[in-house]
């Protein structure tokens, strides 16, 4: 039975983002390796393996669609300044997840920051595309639960029930123990399923 | 390495569950790498030309905004107008205020700023307005200016609720009834419920007692790291120091000793020294030295007062000596006068 929608190809895209035959050591050190080197394929590579994962991800942090592009840009920039310190200790999907959740929360402060701004001008119109205007009911519902919810919870809760990652990983990103995790994750769950609930009653 | 997991909640047979799998699969639509990487290309192209007006553009924005900070904090001159006047400027700035609340401004503040040769400065009037709104209620026009919360039902745990609101007693008994239920709901409530007697409560004894009820009930729950390390923390507190020593031992050869071996090395030594073993306590300290932070600064200073302990007089020097080097350290004071007493 399948239980979670995409997520093994997701995780076989994450762990070996490109094949590479004949070259010894995992496939990630080695792309890593060739883009520290200045391979631009191997950038593009990397990029096109990771960006999906990365583009929903800050999705589910509350990142726009009119914010994305700039966004997964400004991730994709962090992560590659940072590729020649990788030594495959940990797994670059963990530090793509870092990236992607400090990226998000400057996103929401800037948010706010422009919000003021384009009040403070007269502009009062929502600035949105047309994507946001879209009348999706599944993604509105859950965009609004999780906005109830803290930004180290939600994080939580997105790593856990959304990627599926595993209470060590959630840690590592997180940057706490691994029962702390587990708390965060059952008050994040409350909240949201209360929310999810209150919606659907009012 | 075992790890309790709680199970997801997409894999349960709930509509949140079914609404959370669509979520996922409508969050990872339309993300196609080819067409980013593209649109990042031809972005890169046509923004070079423009930094300049860029920066240009931000710096005029940045000494705008400051002009509009600056402006709005400066206390502008103001013709003489009533307190009540004055402050549906301060709060709305859109209509007057309505004749109900006109009314309801007191004799004095409206004298004082009535009788105030115009141009008045401000600053009186509105100190008189805000004492004059002390006394009477907001106007509507305030109310509807200041933002309104989300009208969402509240989604707080009450037990959490009723702990952060001090009323502990209450909140224990809310924990304890939750946590005759199932599941990670009852861990945490079991967790929380002996923090909140260890904490709170002051009631050492009773903490341990939770946890150890926790630890029988879940042996493979998900904070079974962390209430096992509460309860060697709570085995200290309460001076059953072989107790904790053995379970010290248990935990750091468990799976969950890893995350906190450091505390537990830095815990170990403090209670061999305690117990007059100096040279046992020296090797969990060196053990702990290189954690980060607070834990490997209490490490080093410890070692050298182990040393010291043991009648090592040259290495204890030696290694207040190093613990002094060490960016940060929290004990210099201390340190600084253990070396001057073994100086002599």
């Amino acid at each position: 039975m399948k239980v979670w929608p995409g997520r093994d190809s997701k995780y076989a895209m994450m762990r070996s983002p490109v094949s590479e035959p004949g070259l010894a050591g995992p496939p990630e050190v080695v792309l890593v390796g060739r883009c520290v080197s200045g391979d631009e394929r191997a950038w593009r590579d990397l990029y096109r393996a990771h960006y999906p994962v990365a583009g929903a991800f800050l999705r589910k942090l509350g990142v726009k669609e009119r914010e994305l592009d700039d966004a997964t840009q400004e991730v994709f920039v962090q992560l590659f300044r940072a590729l020649p310190q990788f030594r495959g200790e940990a797994q670059l999907k963990t530090w793509l997840y870092r990236l992607c959740a400090t990226q998000a929360r400057r996103v929401r402060r800037w948010r706010v920051v422009s919000d003021a701004l384009r009040s403070w001008f007269g502009d009062n119109a929502p600035r949105s595309t047309l994507q946001d205007l879209s009348d999706d009911s599944v993604l509105r519902q859950v965009g609004a639960a999780l906005e109830r919810l803290t930004e180290t919870d939600r994080l939580v809760f997105v790593l856990y029930e959304l990627e599926g990652l595993s209470g060590n990983e959630i840690s590592a990103i997180v940057g706490c123990p691994v029962a702390t995790v587990w708390r965060k994750l059952h008050y994040a769950r409350q909240n949201f399923r209360a929310a999810v609930e209150g919606e659907a009653s009012s | 390495m075992i790890e309790p997991s709680p199970k997801r909640l997409v894999e349960q047979q709930d509509p949140v569950a079914a609404l959370l799998q669509r979520a996922a699969e409508q969050y990872a639509e339309g993300l196609d790498a080819s067409r980013a990487l593209q649109r990042l290309q031809t972005k890169h192209r046509s923004t070079a030309p423009r930094v300049s007006w860029l920066l240009a553009g931000s710096a005029l924005v940045a000494a705008l905004a400051l002009l509009v900070l600056v402006a709005a904090r400066l206390p502008w001159p103001r013709h003489a107008v009533t307190a009540g006047a004055l402050t549906a400027e301060q709060l709305g700035r859109k209509a007057p205020l309505s004749n109900e609340s006109a009314g309801l401004v007191s004799p004095q503040s409206s004298t004082v700023t009535t009788s105030l040769p115009a141009p008045a400065p401000a600053r009186p009037s509105q100190r008189e307005a805000a004492r004059a709104d002390v006394h009477r209620p907001a106007p509507k026009l305030a109310a509807s200016a200041v933002a309104q919360p989300r009208e969402l039902p509240p989604a707080e745990p009450d037990c959490a609720k009723l702990a952060r609101s001090a009323d502990t007693k209450a909140a224990a008994a809310c924990f304890a009834e939750r946590a005759g239920g199932s599941g990670l709901s009852a861990q945490v409530a079991l967790y929380e419920l002996s923090r909140l007697e260890r904490d709170a409560l002051g009631k050492p004894a009773q903490a341990l007692a939770t946890l150890e009820r926790y630890l029988e009930r879940f042996p493979n729950g998900s904070l079974n790291g962390e209430a096992r390390f509460s309860r060697l923390e709570l085995l200290v507190r309460l001076g059953r120091a072989q107790e904790a020593l053995a379970a010290s031992r248990a935990f750091l050869s468990s799976s969950f000793g890893v995350e906190r071996a450091a505390e537990v090395h830095l815990l170990r030594g403090n209670l061999l020294l305690r117990e007059k073993q100096s040279a046992a306590a020296s090797v969990e300290y060196r053990a702990a030295l290189s954690a980060p932070g607070r834990v490997g600064d209490d490490a080093a200073y410890q070692l050298a007062v182990a040393l010291e302990q043991s009648a090592d007089r040259q290495r204890a020097r030696a290694a207040y000596e190093r613990y002094l080097e060490r960016p940060g350290a929290r004990h210099v004071a201390a340190a600084k006068a253990r070396l001057a007493e073994l100086s002599k």
